[in-house]
Parts: structure tokens; C-alpha cells; sequence
């Protein structure tokens, strides 16, 4: 290494004039009329002072001859003209930041030395203050016009911040590629046209293919044919902008042929000009969740059905009860009938004169009503429990208690009296038929079983004007037996509540009866004491006879091309208590039915006061002939050809169109 | 002429004869009637139509080893004028609805009197879809 240089050498006249001269040093930063140290003071050195980066000469010594700003920036310290070698910085390393670059091996050091211009080996300059900055010299040798040697100029660009970006994001993407590789799931990058850029291990789990393989295929090979429409339309939204970013579950295809269920959240990667260009996709295993969820779905639908077999099993059992005691008891009146019947046929055969044979007749006529009302209370308790009760059924108790009563009674044990009271004016019942004799027969099984042990057991039906409201009415079965005590009480409506023991009930029978009463509409209570006896009683809504038989006047006309058509229009009208208008009544119909009808005519029926609905013998007509018609709600399509079905199912509208209070209101 | 005036000859497919024999009893004392015969299937009756065709066939809906509703269809196809009225134990809606869609011209449960059994098959003659009170309360009842 060349020893320092003296102060005289730095006052070298020969490379002052050769190269910049000027001497004055002062400081860098705060002196304003700071300048080219060690230049001539004229334009062409200023525009050396103002170049943005750092600049200095050295004589064929290596000795510092000139440094501009920039130069003393970079060094952090002034060096001293004509004495320090080959640069103004103390301590420089090599690019790797780590080992030290000997002064004398700086690369101005080597152009100097070898005469020659060194490019693009990055050092590393440390400053008086620790402080580091990444440097790229760029030395030159200098010649003088004869082509001697007379030192070198470098130019030092500062490449910190540059390499401080790099360094940042060379750290980003290695945290980015961490992240991407390391992740728990699957993460693709996809371009505009589907095609798989790049994949994560995850991913490749997942699919069970490998990145090579990946990279060669597009979403639209990897996902299931059935997911993939919906997978395309949403991707669309993305590139169109209507959509920042989206979930889909899907199906891909495995390596193995299977298909594996996923979850992907697929969000857009910008260009340059903001514009969505690829899409990063998340992609979650989700197979075991989704097995999890069909396995607890199955679960839940074996859960069920064993609940329902079992409610099934219970309500068999409840029926199966009821129908043993029904047929002892019915068993026991068939016989008691048929031995009567038989014994007045027997005197029929036997009788001489006309009126013994009168009498004899009317005996067996009565013997057959009172077989056929028990053949009715039989049908009502035969029909099948679950099926919808019919909303629009009002049964008129005096009646409906004429068919059933022998039921009942069949049911009773053998000594027990059954009493009825029902007054004649009793409004109508909100219960059907068949409701009324499956909830009464039940509180009827209950007041039999209260009364097993009694000689004197008495069990009476009753109904009557609820007192409290009106258009309500109260029907009760009270029995004498032991009453129940205030726990019993309270938990008698409770399913599976009973104090039989399983083996006489289901504990179901009070619950059924409940929920046929309500879904009708109504409540039912009950009322006891200790020893003096039970008191079921439900609250139904009841309409007047008067109101109940409004459905008569209900008129239809009807005009269809087929007689039988028309016959089976007028049967089912007939069936559902809706009169057919003769042609002289006609105009007063609610309901019209026609075999298909201009809309003129539609729209003039209905505008007409009387009338409801238009049943139209046709399939529904265009969008454009319903909006046509002032209130096509009104109008009712039995369709074209349709079975028994269906028309009972467009005159059951009907006939609810008619009757409904909303539709009088709106054509008084 | 109207058909109540001409003779109307009534055919019965019921398996049991009592049904059979009280049809044709009260045919005997109905003027207009003319009781051609009582068959246990509605196949045995069919064949007995290549001979004689009845005016109004009254036909069981239960009756072992045949299947009348098949046996309706059939005899609508290739007897469209011959009329049957459904006779039957049994009230349910779907056999009603089943009954009248097989090409049936009525349906008749069978805990009626005989006159009004009667009235019922006349009105069907004449050409209307007849159904007994208990058939209509089961159709109406039924969704």
C-alpha cells in the first residue's frame, strides 16, 4: 500500500491546473457558498458542484485531488486534497457488506494502478458516524493530450435507497412465498383465461396433482361440470367489476378421478392501469365438513323417522285400543240387533193381518237406521287421523250426535250411562264430523276408564252457547268418577302424561285432542276436583245456522260444450252445497263456469254485482289476456282436460272465493 | 222418445248374489226396468255384452280377483253408451274421484234405501252424474 500523501502533494499545481485546482475547503452542508474543492472556479466546475451524484479525482498517485458535494455527502467527511488515497471514505466492504475492502483494492485504487476503467463493483462506504451506503463506482483513468497519465476520475452513484427497495421487496416476496407455500390452505393465481399460474403445496395436497402437472391446467379442467356454470358467471361479475370478490363451494377432480368438495374465495389481482388481470384463489378442503354435515343430516332424518315411527307406533297403539274396545262393544249391539231383527222377520213371516205386518216392518226399518248410524260414527272414526281436518266443515251437533251416539255407547262398559244434552237452537260447530267424533270418543275412552270400577258410572256429553263470546260454543264431556287431584291436573294435556300406566295408554289421547281442537281453532280445558268427578270441556267457534246455510244460495251457472262435463260440474257443485242456476236464474250466479271465454265476457261477468269468480275450462291463457282483465285473481283455469282432481280442487276455490268476507266487501 | 220411457235394462257385477237378488226384486215391481243379470267379475259381465248390451251396468268397486276400475275403462272405450253407476261398501274420495276419471256416470255407497238407489240410477240414465249423499260428504270432505 502506498503511504499517505503529504499536504505538499495535494497543493500539486501540474494536477491542480490538469484537473480542478481550487483548494478552499469549508463545510458541506452549511456553507452556502460551498464548491468544488480543489477546482478552478468557473462554470464548468459549478456544473460539477450541482451534478447529483458524487464525483472525484485523484493525480496517477491515487491522491485525492478534487471532490464535489455530492462526494462529501456520500463520505459523510471532507477529505484532504492531495493527501488522502483513492477516496474521501475511511472504511469500505465488499457488496456482501460483511468483509472489508483494503483502500488500496477500492476500485479506484485498480483504475489507477492498472490504468483502466472499472465497472459495476458495488462497495459498501461506512461514514465517520457508522453509517452505510451502498455505492456504485464507475473510475476512469485520465490521460493528458499527450496520452500520459495523470490520475482518474470516479463517479459514485448512491444505490442505498434502490437496494433499501430491493431489500424490502425481496423480503415482502419472501414473506409472500412463505405465506404462499407454508399456508394451511390451497392458494392458485390464475390468469384471465383460467390457466393455473401458480400453485402452493397445499394446493397440490388438495387436488392431489403435482405443481408441474398444475400449472399445466385451467379451473375449468379441475372443476366438476355441474359447478362449473356457476363458477363462471361469478368470475365474469369480477372482470366486469360488479363483484370485488366471491365464495363458492365446488367440486375439483383429484389426480385418483374422485372429487374433492372445496370452498374458494376468489379475489382479483390489478395491473398497472387498475385493471383486474389474474385472480389469487383460496381454496379450503371442506369434504369433512361437508360429510360431517351430510352425516349429521342423516342423523337427523334417522332421528326423525325413528321419532315418527315411534309417534306412529304410539298412535296405532292408541287406535288399536280404541278399536278393541270399540269392536267388543259394537260386537255385543250387532248381536243385540240381529237377534231382534231376526225375531221380527220371524213374526212378518208369521203375521195375518196387514197391520201386525205394518208394525213388524217399521220394527226392522228402525233396527236398520240405527245399524246405519252406527255404520256413519264408524266411517267418521275409520277416516284417517292424520289427514287435514276440512276448515270449512261446520257440523250441526243434534245431528252429528244422532249417527255417533251409538258408537259411543258400543264403546262404554256394559252398565255405565251415557247421557246427552243439546239444546235444538245450537249454533253450528266449527269441528268436523270426523274431528268431533275422534276428540269426543277420546275424552269418552278417558271418563270410561275413570269409571271402570263404579256400578253407577255416568258419563254426559253436553254443548252450549258460550256464555263468554259469541260466535263461540262450549261442548263438554263430564263424567262422576274419582276427579283428578290439582297435579294431574295440570300436566293432563301434556303428551305421554298418564296415569293408567303404559300398558292401558299412550298418554297421547288428551294431547291428540288438543291439537285437533286447536288447529280448528279452538281450546279445551279441564276441570276437577277430588271426588267430584272431571269435566272436559273444549271452546269452538260456532256459526249460526242461518249464516252456516249462506253456502246454499251460493248460485253457479255453468257452460261447458260436453254433457259430461257439465253433469260432472254440476255433481261436484252439488257436493260442495252449490246450487246449479237454471237458465231463468243465471244472471244472479256467483261462480260462472265456462269452457274457455273471450275476455270481454269475463271481464263483463265479473263486473256484474252477484258475481264472484270465473272458472275457465281451459289451460291458463297468455300474461297479456290475464292483464287484460280488471281482477284476474278471480279468475280460476280447471285446465283443459282435467280429472275429478282437479276440479274439485278449482270448485273448492271457488266456493272459498265466494264465501270470502274480503271479496264481499270489495262488490257489495 | 225419452230414455225413461224406453225399457232400461240393468246389468249387476257384484260379488256377493244378495246385492244381485235385491236389484233384480226391486226391478221386478219398477216399470221401465228389465233386470238382465248379475255377474260376480265385471269380465264375466263384458262377455255377456257380445250378446245383449244393458242400458245401465251397476258395478261393485271391491270385488275379488277383478279390478274395476280396469274393467271401467274398458267399457267406456268400447261401450261409451252403456252407462255404469258404481255400487259400492265404500265412501272414500279417492275411489269416488277414482270412479268418476275411469268414465263412471255415478257413485252410489251402499247405505242407501233401495228407492233412493233407485231414483239415483234413473237420474243416471237420463243422463246425469249421480252421487249418493255419503259419496258427495266424502268428495267435499277430501282436499
Amino acid at each position: 500500500m502506498e503511504p499517505l500523501q503529504s499536504a505538499t502533494m495535494r497543493s500539486d499545481t501540474r494536477h491542480a491546473e490538469n484537473s480542478f485546482g481550487r483548494t478552499s475547503l469549508t463545510d458541506p452542508v452549511t456553507d452556502p457558498g460551498y464548491s468544488v474543492r480543489g477546482a478552478p472556479d468557473d462554470s464548468y466546475f459549478r456544473l460539477v458542484e450541482d451534478l447529483p451524484a458524487a464525483i472525484y479525482t485523484t493525480d496517477a498517485h491515487g491522491r485525492v485531488t478534487m471532490f464535489n458535494r455530492k462526494a462529501a455527502e456520500l463520505w459523510g467527511r471532507e477529505p484532504e486534497i492531495g493527501a488522502d488515497l483513492w477516496c474521501g471514505s475511511w472504511k469500505i466492504f465488499r457488496s456482501d457488506a460483511v468483509t472489508p475492502l483494503p483502500l488500496d483494492e477500492c476500485p479506484m485504487a485498480v483504475a489507477v494502478r492498472e490504468r483502466r476503467a472499472i465497472v459495476g463493483d458495488e462497495i459498501l462506504v461506512e461514514r465517520p458516524d457508522g453509517s452505510r451506503r451502498n455505492v456504485l463506482p464507475h473510475p476512469r483513468p485520465m490521460f493528458d493530450a499527450a496520452g500520459a497519465f495523470i490520475g482518474a476520475v470516479n463517479m459514485l452513484i448512491d444505490i442505498t435507497d434502490r437496494r433499501q427497495i430491493e431489500l424490502a421487496l425481496r423480503e415482502s416476496d419472501q414473506r409472500f412465498r412463505t405465506m404462499f407455500n407454508q399456508a394451511a390452505v390451497g392458494i392458485c393465481i390464475v390468469d384471465g383465461d383460467g390457466r393455473l399460474l401458480e400453485v402452493n403445496d397445499r394446493m397440490c395436497q388438495i387436488v392431489g396433482r403435482s405443481k408441474e402437472e398444475l400449472v399445466t391446467m385451467t379451473c375449468q379442467s379441475l372443476t366438476h361440470p355441474d359447478d362449473w356454470a356457476g363458477n363462471v358467471e361469478l368470475v365474469e361479475k369480477v372482470h366486469r367489476r360488479e363483484l370485488h370478490e366471491f365464495s363458492i363451494e365446488k367440486r375439483y377432480l383429484r389426480r385418483d378421478g374422485s372429487w374433492v368438495w372445496v370452498n374458494v374465495s376468489v379475489a382479483p389481482l390489478h395491473d398497472d392501469s387498475n385493471r383486474p388481470h389474474q385472480l389469487v384463489a383460496i381454496v379450503e378442503d371442506i369434504s369433512e365438513r361437508r360429510s360431517f354435515n351430510a352425516e349429521l343430516q342423516r342423523q337427523v332424518t334417522e332421528r326423525t323417522a325413528e321419532l315418527e315411527h315411534a309417534h306412529r307406533r304410539l298412535r296405532e297403539r292408541e287406535r288399536l285400543a280404541a278399536m278393541g274396545t270399540l269392536s267388543a262393544g259394537l260386537g255385543h249391539d250387532l248381536a243385540n240387533l240381529i237377534m231382534p231383527l231376526r225375531a221380527h222377520l220371524d213374526a212378518m213371516a208369521l203375521s195375518r193381518s196387514q197391520e201386525d205386518l205394518a208394525v213388524e216392518i217399521e220394527a226392522v226399518r228402525r233396527g236398520l237406521d240405527y245399524l246405519r248410524r252406527l255404520s256413519v260414527g264408524l266411517r267418521q272414526m275409520a277416516v284417517d287421523i292424520t289427514a287435514e281436518p276440512n276448515s270449512h266443515e261446520y257440523t250441526d251437533l243434534t245431528v252429528w250426535w244422532s249417527e255417533a251416539e251409538g258408537v259411543f255407547k258400543a264403546t262404554l262398559p256394559r252398565g255405565m250411562r251415557l247421557n246427552s244434552r243439546i239444546p235444538a237452537d245450537l249454533p253450528l260447530c266449527a269441528l268436523g264430523k270426523t274431528q268431533l267424533t275422534q276428540v269426543i270418543f277420546n275424552l269418552m275412552q278417558n271418563a270410561a276408564e275413570a269409571l271402570a270400577h263404579r256400578a253407577d258410572g255416568q258419563v254426559c256429553f253436553w254443548a252450549e252457547r258460550d256464555p263468554a263470546a259469541a260466535g263461540s260454543i262450549r261442548i263438554g264431556v263430564t263424567d262422576n268418577g274419582p276427579g283428578m287431584d290439582p297435579e294431574v291436573l295440570s300436566r293432563c294435556f301434556e303428551p305421554y302424561f298418564s296415569t293408567k300406566g303404559p300398558s292401558i295408554s299412550t298418554g297421547m289421547g288428551l294431547g291428540f285432542v288438543r291439537s285437533v281442537v286447536m288447529s280448528a281453532g279452538g281450546t279445551v280445558t279441564a276441570h276437577s276436583t277430588i271426588g267430584n268427578g272431571a269435566t272436559l270441556v273444549i271452546t269452538a267457534p260456532s256459526v249460526e245456522r242461518s249464516e252456516a246455510t249462506r253456502g246454499d244460495c251460493v248460485r253457479a251457472v255453468i257452460s261447458l260444450a260436453s254433457p259430461r262435463q257439465t253433469s260432472l260440474a254440476i255433481a261436484v257443485f252439488d257436493a260442495l252445497g252449490v246450487t246449479v242456476c237454471t237458465n231463468g236464474d243465471g244472471a244472479r250466479a256467483q261462480i260462472w263456469v265456462a269452457a274457455s271465454a273471450p275476455t270481454d265476457q269475463v271481464s263483463a261477468f265479473l263486473n256484474a254485482s252477484a258475481s264472484r269468480c270465473v272458472i275457465l275450462w281451459q289451460d291458463p291463457p297468455a300474461e297479456e289476456t290475464v292483464s287484460a282483465v280488471a281482477d284476474a285473481g278471480r279468475i280460476i283455469y280447471c285446465g283443459s282436460n282435467p280429472d275429478t282432481l282437479a276440479i274439485r280442487s278449482c270448485f273448492k276455490r271457488a266456493t272459498r272465493l265466494v264465501a270470502s268476507p274480503h271479496v264481499g266487501k270489495e262488490f257489495p | 222418445m225419452t230414455v225413461s220411457e224406453s225399457l232400461v235394462d240393468v246389468v249387476v257385477v257384484d260379488d256377493n248374489d244378495l246385492i244381485g237378488h235385491s236389484v233384480k226384486r226391486w226391478l221386478s215391481d219398477c216399470a221401465g226396468y228389465r233386470f238382465l243379470g248379475s255377474y260376480k267379475t265385471a269380465e264375466a259381465a263384458m262377455l255377456s255384452f257380445k250378446s245383449v248390451q244393458p242400458t245401465v251396468v251397476i258395478m261393485d268397486v271391491n270385488i275379488p280377483g277383478s279390478d274395476p276400475f280396469k274393467a271401467l275403462r274398458q267399457m267406456s272405450a268400447h261401450y261409451p253408451h252403456i252407462r255404469v253407476v258404481m255400487l259400492s261398501g265404500h265412501p272414500e274420495s279417492r275411489h269416488v274421484a277414482k270412479a268418476l276419471d275411469c268414465g263412471a256416470v255415478g257413485y252410489i255407497v251402499k247405505d242407501e234405501g233401495m228407492p233412493h238407489i233407485m231414483d239415483l240410477i234413473r237420474r243416471a240414465v237420463e243422463g246425469e252424474v249421480v252421487l249418493s249423499q255419503t259419496a258427495k260428504d266424502s268428495l267435499a270432505r277430501s282436499g
